[in-house]
């Protein structure tokens, strides 16, 4: 196994964060993780994106060149870096804030619609986590319910219940 | 998927500037001088919530000149000190450097480089090379250089560092860059008692029931320089013999060989298993201290090799070590990235195969 995973979209969508979470609870049954944020020249003009390699084996690069799974939260995102998808891959793309061309590598999610009804766009971040998590299940959704309240510990319960929330649309739809 | 072990649940998530800084605190560190700086930030940021938790010292400095001189305070008085910062800053600490190299003082230095000259950028860099491992500050002197290529290892390298410092009585300073700094893994903390700290006769301590002492780098008296110079080198022999460290991927076959440290190693292994899959027979030679340089062990490989790349972020700087260690035994060839960018497995794979192809495989 070796998952190449990039997570994109503008600061402020919690971009860092689920990647982070993601890696920690990853780190928790894969062998080798990595997580790599952007900080430099490519974050300016308020975009955000950060990699997550789970790996069986040593992770030489922890800068991928091509990526098995994406998860596309805004169109600058997705115009910058969906041509870095496997041929075999899969992306997660926030249908509320792209527009992409057909491809059978594409899972389309209203992410901010569904995080929006919910309570709070900023969950839209949880939405594509469970989206992806539906077809990719390389940790246990219940580990990411489990560690929501301990990864945002300053967060009221109200927010953490909706991320919650947004993560079991995402997995269901 | 497989069971998680034990071993897994013991392993922690951490940035490798936050990873640095926990290891400072672990190994005994007594006080932490620092300025703000990116890419090493959160190293900062670290000590300065956990170091007053436990009682010990943090400061941040009005400049990083201060910060090295409070450094050299606190090392005179016996304690274990460090401060970081990133490549501009590090610049301004040389002075400092060169005083606690004359005066023998322990001090730990973490430098989270990032691009330059000048200010540069702050990307990931290895341009300061040169100025860790051949001086930085003026007069003739080393300091130990130990360069990571993972969080663990900037873990255990913190640790390593406080323990050599303090053996030698010199500066140790972590080369690491803006990748490494930023970048999280799971890692195993460091459980056990820090390194022992040896008896410090020489420390600063007030002169109650013992005569005056001083610590100073200036030698005027006539042929005190000089002495003091020879034992500053002899100290420099010894920790070449003792501590001089690289790491070695699938060179016992190799024909072709890449020399790269600190994150262009990382990259360089994952070079080795592609260009292996696709005949060419490579292997790696990492240098884990910089300074102590392995030259024996690029000598010896230099001998059955038919070419070595040597691969930085830089325009050639461990280059020039390479080619004085190899001395003409074998062919060195240079793949350089200066940019702030971070070469791809694939940038440095066709350098190597351009090379395989050009020298006749």
């Amino acid at each position: 196994m070796h998952e190449r995973i990039l997570i994109a979209g503008s600061g402020g969508q919690g971009i860092i964060s689920l990647g982070k979470l993601l890696a920690r609870l990853a780190a928790e049954t894969i062998p080798h993780v990595t997580f790599f944020p952007a900080y430099g020249a490519e974050v300016r003009g308020g975009t955000s994106n950060c990699q997550v390699i789970l790996s069986a084996h040593e992770i030489a690069a922890p800068i991928a060149e091509i990526f098995d799974s994406m998860l596309i939260m805004n169109q600058q995102s997705a115009a910058h870096f969906m041509a870095a998808l496997d041929k075999n891959g899969l992306a997660i793309v926030n249908q509320s804030l792209c527009k992409v061309h057909a491809d059978s590598r594409h899972v389309l999610v209203p992410a901010t619609e569904i995080a929006d009804r919910l309570g709070s766009a900023k969950a839209a971040n949880f939405v594509m986590l469970g989206a992806w998590l539906a077809r990719k299940p390389l940790i246990p959704a219940r580990a990411i319910e489990t560690a929501m309240a301990s990864h945002f510990p300053d967060a009221p319960a109200a927010l953490i219940d909706i991320n919650i929330q947004a993560f079991r649309a995402g997995l269901a739809g | 998927m497989k069971k998680p072990d034990n071993a897994f649940f013991s392993r922690v998530l951490m940035m490798g500037n936050e990873a640095a800084a926990e290891a400072a605190i672990r190994a005994g560190c007594q006080c932490y001088f620092g300025y703000p700086i990116t890419p090493q930030n959160e190293l900062t940021a670290y000590m300065a919530k956990h170091m007053p938790e436990r009682g010990r010292v943090f400061i941040q400095a009005e400049s990083e000149l201060a910060a090295i001189n409070m450094v050299f305070g606190a090392s005179v008085a016996g304690v274990r000190a460090m401060t970081s910062s990133s490549s501009p800053g590090i610049s301004l600490k040389q002075e400092g450097i060169s005083y606690l190299a004359g005066a023998q003082l322990p001090a730990v230095i973490i430098n989270v480089q990032r691009g330059g000259p000048g200010l540069g950028s702050i990307d990931p860099s290895q341009g300061d090379y040169f100025q860790a491992t051949k001086g930085g500050g003026h007069g003739d002197y080393h300091i130990i250089v130990l360069a990571p290529a993972s969080v663990q290892e900037m873990h255990d390298m913190t640790v390593e560092a406080f323990r050599l410092a303090d053996h030698y009585r010199i500066p140790v300073m972590i080369l690491a860059d803006g990748r490494v700094g930023q970048m999280m893994e799971p890692i195993r903390l460091h459980e056990d008692p820090p390194p022992p700290v040896p008896p410090k006769p020489w420390a600063l301590t007030g002169a109650k029931g013992r005569p005056p002492q001083y610590i100073r780098s200036l030698f005027v008296e006539e042929g005190a320089l000089e002495k003091h110079n020879y034992e500053l080198q002899d100290c420099y022999r010894q920790i070449a013999a003792a501590e001089t460290k690289a790491e070695e991927t699938e060179t016992g076959d190799c024909e072709w060989l890449i020399a790269a440290w600190g994150t262009c190693a990382r990259i360089s292994k994952g070079v080795v298993r592609k260009a292996r899959a696709q005949g060419i027979k490579v292997g790696l030679v990492r240098p884990i201290t910089l300074w102590p340089f392995p030259h024996e062990h690029l000598a010896r490989l230099a001998h059955q090799v038919k070419a070595l790349l040597v691969v930085e972020m830089n325009c050639g700087q461990m280059l020039e070590d390479v080619r004085l260690a190899v001395n003409g035994a074998a062919p060195v060839h240079f793949s350089g990235y200066p940019g702030g960018r971070i070469p791809t497995e694939t940038d440095v794979l066709n350098a190597l195969t351009a090379l395989a192809h050009s020298q006749g495989r």
